[in-house]
């Protein structure tokens, strides 16, 4: 009986972290699909805000995800006493590092700043400044067609990291 | 002791416990991906682990059954209910708060959570068959 009970909290234990983790690997490369098709489709939008400012390119920067290690941090904000001797103790960080967990990864998506001006003579275009040239955003299609590529084969890869972690769990499950 | 082995349903009931979980999730992802476009929808989750834990430790706590004699505890197995719950962990799509891979990724680990517990029980009760007719 009291293996079985123990059995029973083990369900939710840590053999299903690697299937959060590549979920969590999906959910962001979905995020930077969103972005990549954004800037495909607003690579001639010259004036966003009627202001004449053109779109600006969308990218999505990838992180650990920073609430998986929120108790790692929340350990680290705790400790307010400071190393200033070195003969005070030391063991304290290595400890709390080794508490962290492995992360999963948090995507954001931010705006990136026009790099160089992607101008063209235009006088007949209604978002043309004072001299007759119209601001396009800055986006480079091939640079979005491989970025793409990425996307979708990182998002097959976590698929595959998915089935393979399904499978060693059920493999497990023969013995 | 025999009385012990055979009737005492505490393993056999946890784990129809799990089974009862998992078809309750496979209804609630069901419905979160159904509804993934649907606005004003708001995601559901099921939460049981907790409940699970902290009826395994007060079953702990408790007085031991020590003799086969002794009564048992017919409340024992009253708060291991799963509990359906909005949960939002802060993801927009667009149109409501559904994560279309996190759905999926909740669908695989609760078929490996039914295949988990479906295996033991099945374990469990082929050792009792086994008992019963003895080897041939």
């Amino acid at each position: 009986m009291e293996f079985i009970t123990h059995k029973a909290s083990l369900f939710r234990g840590n053999i299903y972290r690697s299937i959060d983790i590549s979920g969590s690997g999906m959910t962001a490369q979905r995020k930077r699909m969103d972005a990549i098709s954004s800037n495909i489709a607003n690579v001639s939008v010259t004036n966003v805000d009627g202001n004449g400012n053109p779109y600006l390119r969308r990218h999505v920067d990838m992180k650990p995800d920073p609430e998986q290690t929120f108790s790692y941090a929340l350990s680290k904000a705790d400790m307010k006493m400071k190393r200033s001797d070195r003969w005070h103790m030391p063991a304290i960080e290595e400890v709390v590092e080794k508490r962290e967990e492995i992360p999963l990864v948090a995507a954001e998506e931010t705006e990136i700043p026009n790099m160089k001006k992607n101008v063209i003579f235009d006088p007949s275009h209604p978002d043309a400044d004072e001299n007759g040239y119209v601001t396009y955003p800055d986006v480079n299609i091939l640079q979005e067609m491989t970025d793409l590529m990425i996307a979708n084969r990182a998002f097959e890869a976590n698929v595959t990291v998915v089935n393979a972690a399904k499978q060693m769990i059920m493999k497990s499950l023969d013995i | 002791m025999l009385q012990e082995i055979l009737f005492d349903r505490k393993p056999n009931l946890l784990l129809g416990k799990m089974l009862d979980k998992a078809a309750l999730a496979q209804r609630v992802i069901a419905s979160n991906v159904a509804n993934v476009g649907t606005p004003g929808y708001e995601r559901l989750g099921v939460s049981f682990d907790e409940a699970l834990k902290s009826a395994v430790r007060a079953d702990r706590m408790h007085f031991k059954r020590t003799n086969p004699k002794h009564m048992p505890d017919p409340n024992w197995s009253k708060n291991i209910e799963p509990k359906v719950a909005k949960v939002d962990d802060g993801y927009w799509n667009g149109i409501n708060n559904v994560n279309i891979d996190r759905e999926m990724v909740e669908l695989a680990k609760n078929q490996l959570d039914f295949n988990i517990a479906s295996k033991l029980l099945n374990q469990k009760y082929s050792q009792l068959r086994t008992a019963i007719r003895g080897r041939r």
